[in-house]
């Protein structure tokens, strides 16, 4: 057992690896209600190309599964639905997947230690036949449907797709119908023997909860799993990617009121894991807020120009194979703010960026931070993906304070360029 | 889960209410302004909280605004409008870090500012700032047009416009376009006047903050910025009790790839009377969520959408259900879900459905207080329903509810407007 206390944030975190390999964290939330678990396998859409378990060649499977296959684990051996059990003990249960984790949470009120055991045995127990594998199909391209009238989505991924030749980046979490209607449930094995093994995986639990039950409870609903899962290595594939973008700009038009964008600035350099990793997104977010956001004088220009509106947003996407900032909103002409990007990065590479305005970003992050801690949801999606990246959520504010102005000045020349830059719009139909 | 919470009336027509947490980093102080909502007056509340944020007399531009909320450690401050039942809401709120986090006394500070956005605005010849107010003018007639972006809330409320027709429950709380054009920065401004004159303003303050602290910074938040003896706008009680003659079908077209579908009922029930917490489980195994019998039936079993719900709206007694589906199901839909309606009346609910149920709204219900703005929402919920009950309260009647109570509710329930959006 180990115990790592955070004096500043006021927190206190728990962690233990079971036999099995598969790590167990808690954070102890006196005063709360809720209590949050959250159990997460570190695969994700991009997973494509991976050497199966028990197999010695490598395969690609059809895009879409890690999502699919999220959908399929709430299948029961009994028929039921995981769903069941959870809805009997007034918790709410969901999941979801994105490029490089897959997770399945709870939150609940009363019958925690229950609802855990619930939640670590039906991700355990995989159940999948030809016919529920087919039921899955047509809701799924319902959420595909719901997700293709949607054009904050399409804009968003517009940009991933201009922005990469060959990374999985490029293609939609759940597939496209196409793909999904050829997902088999032998496919679906090959993935969940592969990236669901203990210790691929990682448990976080929030609350005000007693660390010695959350241990006791996860350690007793594991399943037993043979010596030769457990010591397998996971061999996983990614297409070389170039520095280069796939295109400087896409179009397409939708039913919208006005022109929607998105400008992405693909990051070029890639590898990094843990403190490395984080130094360089927040020396970029810093970079990004002093840049563009609201308070900036760019901001301020454009906002009161009418090229921007509140919808007008920033942020910056890293992870150890990919990354990308994006700087999306509503404008009447999107090609304009694409063009004040590009000059006020160019003025502040002229005139150099502000020593005290830098100050005055990263205070406002530590208060941002410490809010955040506010939030049961925030603290576990957040930990189990920075976990992931080898990073622990409780050395972020240290991180943080370390940040140099220097880093922030180096992220204007290496980041903000013209050649890793594209364009998405959506146009009014 | 007990909230300690105090109730203070600053003068009369402004009320405080303390609500006391220390399970939080952050405190939180809302200022809540609530008006009729009404055609007259809809466009002008919707545009004032987003040209009060620009800028104060004080506090010129977005540039020093947000100097200012960067040395309050990243304080936010967030304005805007909605609408409970046939009431207009304007809010303004201020998301502080706690005080013992950062060695620095802000909580006072942070309600100064606040006063000063709110209280204090830019002014340009006794009127708003023109630069200020044709911005937020163009962005409100964007936000407004934007209504069709997301295209299953846009079903949503054409439903409720076309069930509502010609009552104020139909107006949009962004207002209208067309009204836009008659807004000057004058008018606006004698709006701004007679909003502060006569409407009811309540402040919640949530957080680790001592009420005597919070009560004194309250009062001088006030002090100075408000008439004495305010003579208060009367504001409509809205018309819950409604018999469709018939239903409306309604069908409109849109270049969309999916079908979204939305059904409005009249429920007959007001929160007041004892029909209210049965139509809230009726809703909650009709549609409240993985357990509800259109999830199991409609997504599970028929494979027929990725998301459908119903919604109850407290206020003005309404219930929606909300879908997703392929153009060509759309007879489908309909024909299941009414079985899912008929199969409600006739009371064909088993326990543990009832079970189900009952334990998500609560969990739902506790959950809520693990929210600063959570809190915010609820205590004022009770402020404009003048019905304080505690979260254990209505916890307490929920479980009480037996399925004969829900069938009771059921017969109330009638279909106005089926409303489906295609291509």
């Amino acid at each position: 057992m180990n115990r790592i206390e955070n004096k500043v944030l006021n927190e206190e975190l728990f962690y233990d690896k079971l036999d099995n390999g598969l790590e167990v964290f808690f954070m102890p939330k006196k005063g709360f209600a809720k209590q949050y678990a959250v159990f997460s396998t570190n695969y994700g859409s991009n997973d494509l190309e991976f050497v199966p378990f028990g197999r010695g060649e490598r395969i690609r499977v059809n895009e879409g599964i890690a999502h699919f296959l999220e959908h399929k684990m709430f299948e029961q051996e009994d028929g039921s639905n995981a769903f069941d059990k959870f809805a009997q003990l007034g918790v709410s249960a969901n999941a979801y997947t994105n490029f490089d984790m897959t997770s399945y949470l709870f939150t609940s009120t009363d019958n925690f230690y229950e609802a855990l055991e619930h939640l670590i045995q039906y991700v355990q127990s995989p159940h999948f036949t030809d016919e529920n594998v087919e039921k899955e199909k047509g809701i799924i391209a319902q959420e595909i449907k719901m997700y293709d009238d949607n054009p904050d989505w399409r804009v968003y991924f517009n940009t991933l797709k201009a922005m990469y030749i060959n990374h999985p980046n490029r293609i939609d979490i759940a597939g496209t119908v196409e793909s999904v209607y050829r997902i088999t449930k032998e496919e679906l094995y090959d993935c969940y023997n592969t990236f669901y093994s203990p210790q691929n995986m990682a448990l976080f639990v929030v609350g005000d909860l007693e660390w010695d039950r959350v241990l006791e409870t996860a350690r007793g609903s594991q399943r037993s799993y043979g010596s030769e899962i457990l010591g397998m290595e996971v061999e996983r594939f990614y297409p070389q990617e170039p520095e280069a973008v796939a295109q400087k700009s896409v179009q397409e038009s939708l039913s919208v009121s006005m022109p929607m964008f998105n400008i992405g600035f693909k990051e070029t350099s890639v590898g990094e894991r843990g403190e490395a990793l984080l130094r360089r997104e927040l020396s970029t977010e810093i970079l990004l807020d002093m840049l563009y956001k609201k308070g900036s004088s760019f901001h301020e220009e454009l906002y009161l120009g009418g090229l921007i509106n509140e919808s007008f947003s920033c942020s910056y996407t890293l992870t150890p194979d990919h990354g990308y900032t994006m700087i999306g909103g509503e404008s009447k002409d999107p090609q304009r703010v694409l063009e004040k990007v590009m000059e006020y990065a160019g003025r502040y590479r002229e005139k150099g960026l502000e020593l005290e305005y830098f100050e005055r970003i990263k205070k406002k992050k530590i208060g941002n931070f410490l809010k955040y801690f506010d939030s049961l949801e925030f603290i576990a999606n957040n930990f189990i993906s920075y976990h992931f990246k080898g990073i622990n959520l409780l050395e972020y504010l240290e991180t943080l304070k370390g940040i140099e102005f220097d880093d922030v000045k180096k992220r204007l020349y290496e980041h903000i360029r013209e050649d890793n830059c594209v364009l998405s719009v959506i146009n009014p139909k | 889960m007990v909230q300690n919470y105090e109730k203070i009336e600053i003068q009369k027509g402004v009320n405080l209410i303390i609500v006391k947490t220390d399970k939080f980093k952050t405190n939180l102080v809302s200022v809540y302004i609530k008006r009729p909502l009404n055609r007259e007056e809809a466009t002008k509340n919707a545009l004032l909280p987003y040209v009060l944020k620009c800028g104060s007399k004080n506090y010129k531009s977005q540039v020093e605004i947000s100097k200012k909320l960067d040395e309050l450690y990243g304080s936010n401050l967030v304005a805007g409008v909605g609408k409970k039942g046939e009431k207009h809401i304007l809010s303004f709120k201020l998301v502080m870090t706690n005080d013992r986090y950062i060695d620095e006394a802000i909580f006072e500070d942070g309600l100064m500012f606040m006063k000063d956005m709110i209280f204090d605005p830019l002014l340009e010849e006794g009127a708003f700032s023109r630069g200020y107010f044709d911005v937020e003018a163009q962005n409100l007639r964007d936000a407004i047009r934007g209504r069709v972006n997301d295209k299953a809330y846009y079903a949503v409320e054409r439903c409720v416009e076309e069930m509502c027709k010609g009552e104020n429950y139909s107006i949009h709380e962004d207002g209208y376009e067309e009204d836009i054009e008659k807004i000057t920065p004058q008018n606006l401004y004698s709006h701004y006047r007679e909003l502060i004159g006569t409407s009811p303003i309540d402040m919640l303050v949530v957080g680790d903050i001592d009420s005597k602290r919070a009560e004194a910074a309250a009062r001088s938040f006030f002090e100075g910025v408000l008439e004495k003896d305010r003579e208060l706008i009367a504001i409509p009680e809205e018309q819950v009790y409604n018999i469709p003659a018939e239903v409306k079908n309604i069908t409109e077209s849109m270049d969309i790839t999916q079908g979204k579908l939305c059904m409005g009922f009249r429920t007959n029930i007001h929160y007041l009377d004892p029909e209210y917490y049965p139509l809230a489980v009726y809703a909650s195994v009709l549609g409240g969520g993985p357990h509800s019998k259109m999830f199991l039936n409609i997504r599970e079993k028929e494979s027929l959408c990725y998301y459908i719900y119903a919604s109850v709206e407290k206020y003005k007694g309404l219930m929606l259900i909300s879908s997703g589906i392929e153009f060509e199901n759309y007879e489908k839909a309909l024909e299941l879900i009414r079985k899912e309606l008929s199969d409600m009346s006739a009371g064909s609910i088993t326990q543990l459905e009832m079970d189900n149920s009952k334990s998500a709204m609560t969990n739902s219900i506790r959950s809520m207080a693990d929210s600063i703005n959570g809190l915010s929402e609820f205590y004022y919920g009770q402020l404009v329903s003048g019905v304080f009950e505690t979260p254990e309260e209505m916890i307490e009647k929920i479980s009480s509810v037996s399925v004969e109570d829900v069938v009771r509710a059921s017969e109330k329930i009638k279909m106005d407007t089926i409303y489906f959006l295609k291509n």
